[in-house]
């Protein structure tokens, strides 16, 4: 069996207490390779080695242009490697191939890629150093300048790793941080390979470290360590929550991205062949294990029928089964103890009176996996708890509204506040709507168009600062304004009369 | 009222992380993204007023996050324990292989209104 180690330091190395553990392939429940465990002395030692890196200079003091033409050969080397960091995704996570080789490769790819050209263009030179004149109290010069922050931790999670991964580490390396990432323990491989692929490419040794481990030691160490300047996490809200208190001890600079319920509105002028599939892409890509789907569908209650009838016979299209083969669209839940659960909320519509109208249960004939059908509620009031509770998994609920009123008092009515959607043929009401959601993301006739060029993010209990885009890519650095004033004689500073007679 | 249990063998659990940490220990209990709601034991963690405490377990404080304590105001909760070597929680028994998790007996009607409208 393939066995992983932890990557620190530009090399390969086994966790300090040699321990290591099987990665469960969720479509056979079997293990296809083994990965070490890292503790709290393994968390140390990459974060000394990020450090060391750090200090040195040999990262931070390179230009952004030698540095993005770096990560744009990462991209390159990522490609190049699509087969095997494809199978490696496919097997840790349970997502289909058909995904990772149209999304995760090419997305987390792109995300270098991204990165790398964009600070190598006029607009990041921009933003590295702005300058002003000023005239009171007398004339200066003022710069406004952006550095590295120094030693960056990111910790990840199980459903899209390697995409995740990529999105704490271009930016931050393009900022010319160094970086320790924590991958989810269940799909830490391809984060890992992300590693050995950067240090390959020219990013020097130190600079990007991977360690797989638990987040009561390896964690907590990463988000409590007092060189560690910065966290970014995606993940559940209770560990961005801890993760916020632990960084408080050292005042680490803190993005969070975390849960969501999000509302897929559906208005009565809209395109429903369009809005119905949408809506199926909406909740059970990734067999609904992701962060931002459009979990409540808020459908106006005269075109609720005939857009039931729509997206129900488009549910006809969506073949669960083998994570390899490339006809599959559905794949396992991650592990068997999120599939419980995926029933304990189905469970849960059945008993608060919800109508379950498709799925509702394991697919039949599958007796290894962690499969479970694409599942509807019809009939949702917002108040019950599948309708409040992120489940991060294939169950959707269906919420009927009046008139826009109604339709945004229920969206944001909701703890969180990440994505949505509305469907309509007039962009104009559709954007004023979208205007009064409060979500760090809509989109209008569409659903999951995530662009590494904007700003994502949640508002609410979804999360703190935003990843992407300029915005993103701003908050891996720290600001310092220069002022330069004039050598003057002291009666030109005629302030220092506040103090001196 | 929430009713919160434990069962023999998670408060083993916190038996043996009392072991490990000196420091005082709090259950909280809370949902979103990847793992639905569960009960996490932190050392020290820091607990504000839009938490409710809803009872002890082992000897522990455990409290609702705010947005858990509407949909679990008449829940009969139980934390229980189970083998998961590989957790991404921060939760103390991750570095045993260890997880909380969240048990509830019935569940009861959703607030307010009657469920299903039309």
């Amino acid at each position: 069996m393939k066995e992983y180690g932890l990557f620190i330091n530009g090399q390969w190395e086994a966790a300090k207490g040699g321990k290591t553990a099987p990665s469960i392939n969720p479509a056979t429940e079997e293990a296809w390779c083994k990965v070490a465990v890292a503790d709290r002395e393994d968390a140390r030692k990459a974060v000394a080695a990020a450090k060391a890196a750090n200090d040195s200079g040999v990262w931070r003091n390179k230009s952004p242009q030698e540095r993005g033409e770096i990560l744009q050969r990462v991209a390159a080397a990522m490609f190049e490697r699509q087969d095997e960091l494809a199978a490696a995704e496919v097997q840790d996570g349970g997502g289909t191939m058909r995904k990772a080789m149209s999304m995760d490769v090419p997305g987390a790819a792109q995300t270098f890629f991204h990165f790398g050209s964009y600070i190598t263009g006029d607009e990041y030179k921009a933003m590295l150093q702005e300058e002003y004149e000023e005239m009171v109290p007398i004339p200066s010069r003022n710069l406004v300048v952006r550095e590295p922050i120094g030693v960056c931790a990111g910790i990840t999670p199980w459903n899209f790793p390697m995409v995740m991964g990529s999105w704490k580490i271009a930016p931050a390396i393009a900022a010319g941080n160094c970086v320790v990432i924590k991958p989810a323990s269940v799909t830490p491989v391809t984060t890992l390979l992300l590693a050995e692929i950067c240090t390959q490419a020219g990013v020097p040794a130190g600079v990007v470290n991977v360690i797989s481990g638990p987040g009561g030691t390896a964690g907590e160490e990463l988000a409590t360590h007092p060189d560690v300047s910065k966290v970014a996490f995606t993940g559940s809200t209770e560990v961005g929550r801890r993760i916020m208190q632990l960084g408080a001890g050292t005042l680490k600079k803190v993005t969070l991205e975390l849960g969501g319920k999000s509302p897929n509105i559906i208005l009565p002028d809209a395109n429903l062949d369009t809005a119905a599939l949408g809506s199926l892409f909406a909740t059970f890509m990734h067999q609904g294990q992701i962060c931002e789907s459009g979990t409540r569908i808020l459908v106006h209650e005269k075109v609720h029928d005939e857009f039931m009838e729509k997206m129900l016979a488009g549910m006809q299209r969506i073949k669960i089964g083998d994570t390899m083969d490339p006809t599959t669209g559905m794949g396992p839940l991650v592990s068997s103890s999120q599939r419980d659960t995926v029933e304990k909320y189905v469970e849960l519509g059945h008993e608060q009176g919800a109508k379950c109208v498709a799925g509702g249960k394991r697919p039949q004939g599958m007796t290894k996996g962690y499969y479970y059908e694409p599942t509807v509620f019809d009939g949702v009031d917002n108040k019950m708890r599948i309708a409040q509770e992120e489940i991060f998994g294939p169950v959707v609920s269906v919420i009927r509204f009046k008139d826009e009123d109604e339709a945004v008092r229920i969206a944001n009515d909701s703890v969180y506040g990440l994505g949505g959607a509305v469907w309509s043929d007039n962009e104009e009401r559709a954007v004023a709507l979208a205007r009064r959601i409060e979500t760090g993301t809509v989109w209008i006739n569409d659903y999951h168009m995530i662009n590494l060029r904007f700003p994502f993010g949640g508002y609410k209990q979804s999360g703190v600062g935003r990843e992407l885009g300029k915005w993103g890519l701003a908050e891996y650095h720290e600001m310092k304004h220069i002022h330069v004033g004039q050598s003057t004689p002291p009666e030109g500073k005629f302030y220092f009369q506040m103090l001196l007679n | 009222m929430t009713t919160v249990r434990i069962t023999e063998a998670a408060a083993a659990v916190v038996a043996r992380v009392r072991t490990q940490r000196s420091g005082p220990l709090t259950f909280t209990i809370d949902g979103g993204c990847c793992e639905g709601a569960a009960p996490h034991l932190f050392e020290h963690a820091v607990i504000t007023s839009a938490a409710r405490e809803v009872g002890t377990a082992a000897g522990v404080p455990v409290y609702l996050q705010s947005a858990m304590i509407e949909p679990y105001e008449h829940a009969d909760v139980t934390i229980d324990v189970i083998d998961e070597p590989l957790s991404e929680a921060m939760s103390l028994e991750t570095e045993f292989g260890l997880r909380f998790v969240l048990r509830e007996a019935a569940a009861v009607p959703a607030r307010g209104r009657s469920a299903v409208e039309g």
